[in-house]
């Protein structure tokens, strides 16, 4: 992005008191969420150099936090090493209490019920670097390394062409596909039963068209998750939304065909809203896992609702609910949760909250409540 | 115009629908798990599991994996469903860390998906199951562990003590584990964590062969007592053999040739760390004693000293083990094992070392423990291995040099050995301006770089000892 449009963009933030960004179908900051993309009104593109959302932040990224905080204008460190090289980097550390409830006994069976201990832990979820390089005007390299926790893994590394007739891009390489809303919760129902999430990566190629206020990003995969190819079946995965100031819409859908019959299907409708001080999010996805004559179909939903407080602090409230066999009754699980979200700089975020598991009363993990406190720290 | 009004009024529609899904689903509770066992399937579809796979699979992978390794886009294409799990992984290549299987029959240090659970410092991603905390328990993590010791078979060979290990451990609740035959069966395979021989710690006595230089002492690590940080965790096990060697052959002493220490916890021996201690049948076909009480309470006596030596903890005793020689030790060396007398001009000594120079030098080499034993690993010979090397001229013995495996930490890039220089005299250790002529890097490194080429490649000798007529593990 040239400098005086990084200008316009910076006072036209300034002007509108714009919050959060709201990642929707691109933007953000890394894994900030697509609260700030509805909120804004925005397309993941903007605030995300990867286009798709999650990772890296763009220039316009990075000033975007530093408008949340009126300290915040000024900064000694400059991840922009300079014209063509920029790096970045995310770091989640935090402490988590959970309390298990006691597992009920399974009917007719002598074998005591398995309760699990209180747990209270650190962790750090999450440390990634990035670097983009930008080889001309519309193409660049593009590399997200995970460093943390344990031994460190590629997440993405692709080659990024933008700037294409009808604002068209091509990605190359081992990225995020793209599908539904990229919530930073990995772990959430919508995004771990679709497979969808910053946990799983893909071998590829991507298509995106971004004209005017729609996004369409379309990509062909191996389909097995970033292990080593073994057939000649494919995954396509597919996004499509519509992005308005104060509204958007979007749908996805994926096929993902492996050897001895193997099928995965998923697709879902997914969209938010500004009211006010208000803004609201919503997913529902259909899966379908089929393998030979066995078929497995799930429902998972995601809703929050976000209530900006003050331009830097968030307040969330969201549930979540799962069915994980629609042929079995009564074994649906759900979350809800309650968070605060405060940036206390353009570099730090810190997020602590609540979560209510509720699932069935035979196990215990389903069931339990956490306490959480985490320090997010990103550039 | 008019065209888009309608469109955005329709849009507007659709948002009202997109809200109010998840709004009606918000409704909607948990499942109150009216009829289904634990994994939230019908019960009847769920015999109880015995064998050991059946129970991986029930206890491990549908209860904490497959909420993301199932179907077409598991993660790494790895699908840990039930009728899938097997074939993806015994003897498959992991994706992360290719040079190993996610399952090594028999071999679960060698395991990546042990490694994974277990969450080993050396994986690649994070610590599975990825939605931990909580990980899995102890008891669970053993479980997998149990069932690739024992082959990681499909089903059970309606093995009786699989069986009955598996009621044992059912019994027993969380804070117990109670050890049984097949626990020790694959010990070899666990990870070595020392190998000594002679007196190399001064608490031994004569205590595992202590006393007896024809004996070397190897120590083995179960998975949980290697992922143990500070105090051992329960269902950590050590393993200790006492052998020689017979025509070749690992020979068990007698006597204890195959102890254990079981981390049992509970109320067990709870005055001594709850830890339960073994005498094991050298061929693991039966457990000749075991309780807290073995040997008369000795062993539990002897072992709470370990805690008074740097490093030892929890009633074990430090690991690598570690000798210091002092002047004492090669006081008798001529009443060694005289394992080669020779006046050659040996090239290897580069006309320089150990009087090379002098064409009539008799060098004579005695190696303190006849039976210590150059393994193929990285250790090599046994901590404590003592070899000295005199010259004479003109009948008088005129060098006296000598290699001790000090273990340890010490002189770590080149295999743990300290060199002596001692006096012809009165074989006290030499004395120049530095202080005693020992130590990692005597002679400037020359010991170390010139020895270094007694190795298997140069074929000239193995773990920096050159190669010698009478030495039985070390000659052509
Ligand atoms: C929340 C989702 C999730 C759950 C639950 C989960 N995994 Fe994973 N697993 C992943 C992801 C994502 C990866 C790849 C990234 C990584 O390793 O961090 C992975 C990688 C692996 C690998 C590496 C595969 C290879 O070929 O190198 C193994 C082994 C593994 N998981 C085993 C397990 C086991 C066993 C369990 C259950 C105890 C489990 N996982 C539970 C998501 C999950
Ligand atoms: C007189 C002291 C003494 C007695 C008695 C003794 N040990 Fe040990 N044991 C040691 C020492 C010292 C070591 C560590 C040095 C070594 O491994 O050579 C050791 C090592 C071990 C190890 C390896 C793990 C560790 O703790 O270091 C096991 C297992 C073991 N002993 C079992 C037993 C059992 C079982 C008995 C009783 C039948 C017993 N020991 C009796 C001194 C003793
Ligand atoms: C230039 C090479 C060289 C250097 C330097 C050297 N050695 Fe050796 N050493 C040998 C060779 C070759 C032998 C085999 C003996 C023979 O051929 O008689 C040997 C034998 C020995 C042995 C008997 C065990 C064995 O490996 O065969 C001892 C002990 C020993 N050296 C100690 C030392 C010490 C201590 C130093 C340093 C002060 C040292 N050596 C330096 C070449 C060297």
């Amino acid at each position: 992005m040239k400098p005086y449009k990084i200008k316009m963009l910076y006072s036209q933030l300034a002007k509108f008191g714009l919050i959060t960004l709201l990642y929707f179908s691109h933007t953000v900051i890394s894994h900030a969420e697509p609260y700030f993309a509805v909120r804004d009104g925005l397309k993941c593109s903007v605030c995300h150099s990867n286009i798709t959302g999650g990772g890296k932040r763009s220039a316009y990224g990075q000033i975007y936090t530093s408008t949340l905080k009126p300290a915040n204008k000024t900064t000694l460190f400059n991840p922009k090493l300079n014209d063509n090289i920029s790096i970045g980097a995310n770091f989640r550390a935090n402490w988590t209490y959970a309390q298990f409830d006691k597992a009920k006994a399974v009917e007719n069976q002598t074998s005591t019920p398995q309760d699990i201990n209180d747990t209270s832990s650190f962790n750090i979820s999450n440390g990634i670097v990035y670097l983009e390089t930008q080889l001309n005007s519309g193409m660049s390299f593009y590399l997200d390394q995970q460093i943390a926790p344990e031994g460190g893994r590629t997440r993405e590394a692709a080659v990024i062409w933008q700037g294409l007739p009808y604002g068209a891009y091509l990605k190359a390489g081992k990225f995020f596909l793209p599908y539904g809303l990229r919530l930073q919760d990995d772990q959430a129902f919508i995004r771990e039963s679709t497979g969808f999430n910053f946990d799983n990566s893909d071998t590829g190629l991507e298509l995106g068209l971004e004209p005017g206020p729609w996004s369409l990003s379309l990509a062909v995969s191996n389909g097995t998750q970033g292990s080593g190819e073994n057939n000649k079946d494919k995954q396509v995965s597919l996004v499509g939304s519509y992005v308005q100031k104060n509204y958007r819409v979007g749908m996805s859908a994926s096929v993902n065909n492996a050897p001895n019959q193997v099928k995965k299907t998923a697709h879902n409708i997914f969209g938010g809203f500004v009211y006010g001080k208000f803004n609201v999010l919503g997913e529902v996805d259909w899966i379908n896992n089929e393998e030979g004559a066995n078929e497995i179909e799930q429902l998972a939903s995601f809703l929050a609702v976000n209530y900006l407080y003050s331009k830097a602090l968030n307040l969330k409230l969201s549930y979540e609910y799962f069915d994980p066999n629609d042929d079995i009754d009564e074994d649906e699980q759900t979350r809800l949760r309650l968070l605060a979200e405060l940036f206390l700089n353009q570099y730090s975020q810190l997020r602590t909250g609540i979560k209510i598991e509720d699932g069935i009363p035979q196990n215990a993990i389903l069931n339990n409540e956490q306490l959480f406190v985490e320090l997010h720290l990103f550039y | 115009m008019q065209l888009s009004s309608q469109l955005s009024r329709q849009l507007c529609f659709l948002r009202i629908i997109l809200i109010s899904l998840p709004l009606l689903i918000i409704g909607c509770d948990a499942g109150d798990g009216d009829g289904l066992d634990e994994n939230g399937l019908a019960i009847e579809n769920t015999p109880a599991a015995i064998d050991l796979f059946s129970r991986v699979q029930s206890e491990v992978f549908t209860a904490r994996c497959i909420a993301c390794h199932i179907g077409a886009s598991a993660p790494l294409g790895l699908d840990l469903s039930e009728g899938n799990a097997y074939a993806n992984i015994v003897s498959v290549t992991s994706t992360q860390q290719s040079t190993m299987m996610l399952i090594s029959p028999n071999n679960p240090e060698e395991s990546y998906l042990v490694k994974k659970i277990r969450g080993d410092s050396d994986i690649t991603g994070a610590q599975m199951p990825r939605n931990g905390p909580p990980f899995l328990s102890d008891n669970q993590i053993q479980l997998v562990i149990d069932w690739v010791n024992a082959g990681a078979k499909a089903t059970a060979s309606s093995g009786a003590e699989e069986t009955i290990n598996a009621g044992a451990e059912e019994t027993t609740d969380d804070n117990e584990f109670v050890a049984t035959l097949s626990d020790f069966t694959n010990y070899a395979s666990w990870q070595a964590i020392d190998y000594s021989i002679d007196a190399s710690n001064p608490a031994l006595g004569t205590a595992h062969k202590g006393d007896d230089a024809a004996y070397s002492r190897r120590t083995y690590k179960n998975a949980t007592a290697q992922a143990s940080t500070g105090e051992y965790a329960i269902g950590s096990i050590l393993v200790k053999e006492v052998v020689t060697w017979q025509d070749g052959d690992k020979e068990f002493s007698p006597m204890a040739g195959l102890n254990a220490m079981v981390k049992r916890g509970g109320e067990f021996n709870s005055g001594n760390g709850g830890w339960e201690w073994f005498d094991i049948a050298s061929d693991v076909t039966a457990i000749n004693g075991q309780g807290a009480d073995l040997m008369g309470g000795m062993c539990d006596a002897c072992h709470s000293q370990a805690e008074s030596q740097t490093g030892g903890l929890d009633y074990v005793f430090p690991y690598p083990s570690e000798y210091i020689a002092s002047a004492a030790d090669f006081a008798d060396y001529e009443d060694w094992e005289l394992i080669e007398k020779r006046s050659d001009q040996n090239s290897l000594l580069g006309e320089i070392a150990h009087k090379a120079d002098d064409p009539d030098a008799i060098r004579r080499i005695y190696k303190k423990q006849l039976y210590a034993y150059p393994d193929t690993a990285e250790q090599g010979y046994p901590v404590g291995t003592i070899i000295v090397l005199e010259v004479e001229q003109n009948d008088a013995i005129t060098e006296v040099t000598a290699m001790v495996k000090r273990g340890g930490t010490f002189n770590t890039d080149n295999h743990y050995w300290e060199w002596f220089m001692l006096a012809p005299l009165d074989l006290s250790i030499m004395v120049d301006d530095s202080g005693e002529a020992r130590g990692a890097n005597l002679m400037g490194g020359m010991c170390n770089s010139c020895h270094s080429g007694a190795n298997p490649t140069t074929g000239d000798g193995i773990d920096y000892v050159f190669e010698h007529k009478d030495d039985p593990f070390n000659h052509p």
